[in-house]
């Protein structure tokens, strides 16, 4: 089915508009432009972060990156066994698969 | 008032599409990835063939919706289709690299779609990322088991990739800026990349939707599409890391300089038969990006197809239908056997 006038009107301010738009999205500026965007709201997030954490110390508590942090370790423990699980299941291959 | 009735549906979420509409079976699994096979009585072509994507898409969109699914396409084709998922990941996952994909889940789940089958042989059919699994499994394994590979847009000179991965190839952006504390970098962060590069997208998604309100199978096309584009998964802080260092710095896949757990492997090296598919109007892998696959692999080794398409459009909608999916079976016919083993 056709689409109807309005539609296509749409579509060629659409390319109009956004054709440029995509050209300058892919440019060095732009791409420079968001990485320190990117790196400023980490840090912004990670100073926020500590004064919390610094905050909850002070009354004893455990803040959400103590938390995140045990959660990581377990995490990384559990990932050594499943890797020394595959070590195990590469000795006794269910296939014939030959490494080169 | 019919328009009003779907509006309301869609934004309550009272709809959702009806994604994964074909029938299929879990048939093996391991930690978080799964191993789907599409049952049929009409196969007539061997070996099985086994579907997989990369890291970033949900498998989903491989079986989009009824009447517009890859998956079901290429079972009524007359394969045995079979379909990797390797999950969601989470924190278990962030350790996981590009050789856990690409050297141990992904071989055993073709063992595992092999014994399933019966097979003695398995072919592959990779999309995107997925092709960088399965061209560095085959490069680095003799006698994998493997008839034959068939790539969809897959991404081998990282030069020729989106500009907006500069200031990571240049190392004014590090890996670890984008990885969250739980060691991933957030679905949001891979949704993000591709919204950014299509700052109208969003505005012409309302417009399709209003659009298309009246009409109930292009409202649940367009809500499909709408997922596809938004749900995007966690990527592994391990392999990301990897990733940027090995495969967008050192362009290791274009240079010949591919290194797997320690051990250079070639691409010169893969034994098989390789089918490259290029959309040739890809701008997330650019045709620039993956049409030096044939120089790096052995002489007379891949075959190469342009198919005037998206990205998306590869796999599905009417230029899938008509264009993708005739070169692929044709493909495979010639490089399968006739004939239920």
């Amino acid at each position: 089915m056709a689409a109807p006038l309005w539609r296509n009107v749409y579509d060629r301010a659409e390319r109009a508009i956004g054709g440029p738009l995509e050209r300058h999205v892919e440019t060095p500026q732009i791409a420079g432009a968001l990485a320190t965007a990117t790196r400023l709201r980490r840090a912004a997030g990670r100073r926020v972060d500590g004064m919390l954490a610094w905050a909850l110390h002070q009354a004893g508590l455990p803040a959400k990156r103590d938390v995140r942090e045990v959660q990581r370790s377990l995490a990384r423990l559990e990932w050594r066994v499943r890797e020394i699980g595959h070590v195990l299941e590469d000795q006794n291959p269910p296939s014939d698969d030959d490494h080169r | 008032m019919l328009r009003a009735r779907n509006g309301v549906q869609y934004v309550a979420g009272q709809r959702p599409p009806r994604v994964e509409p074909t029938p299929r079976e879990l048939v093996w699994r391991q930690d978080k990835v799964r191993l789907w096979r599409y049952r049929s009585d009409t196969v007539r072509y061997h070996p099985p063939v086994l579907l997989f994507l990369g890291l970033v898409s949900r498998s989903f969109v491989l079986d989009l919706l009824p009447g517009n699914s890859f998956v079901a396409r290429l079972r009524d084709a007359g394969f045995d289709v079979f379909l990797v998922d390797w999950g969601e990941p989470d924190e278990l996952e962030a350790e996981n690299t590009f050789e856990t994909y690409a050297l141990d889940y992904l071989p055993r789940a073709i063992a595992a779609a092999r014994q399933e089958a019966d097979a003695a042989e398995i072919t592959l059919l990779a999309y995107c990322m997925g092709a960088m699994f399965g061209l560095a499994m085959l490069a680095s394994r003799r006698r994998s088991q493997v008839r034959s590979l068939v790539m969809l847009a897959p991404p081998v000179d990282f030069d020729a990739m989106s500009g907006l991965m500069a200031p990571l190839r240049d190392g004014s952006l590090l890996p670890d800026d984008l990885i969250d504390e739980r060691g991933l970098v957030p679905a949001d962060v891979v949704r993000r990349f591709f919204q950014v590069r299509k700052p109208t997208s969003d505005v012409t998604q309302y417009v399709s939707l209003w659009q298309n309100l009246w009409n109930d199978q292009a409202l649940e096309a367009q809500a499909a599409m709408a997922r596809w584009l938004r749900d995007h998964l966690p990527f592994p802080g391990a392999a990301f890391r990897q990733i940027v260092q090995t495969f967008l710095r050192e362009n290791a896949l274009a240079a010949d300089g591919l290194r797997l757990r320690g051990r250079r492997v070639s691409l010169g090296d893969i034994e098989v038969p390789t089918l490259s598919v290029i959309a040739e109007r890809d701008d997330i892998v650019p045709p620039a990006a993956s049409c030096g696959l044939p120089g790096l692999l052995a002489p007379g080794r891949c075959q190469e197809i342009r198919i005037p398409a998206g990205h998306v459009g590869l796999v599905v909608g009417g230029t899938a239908a008509k264009r993708t999916m005739p070169a692929i079976t044709g493909w495979l016919e010639q490089h399968s056997d006739k004939g239920v083993r």
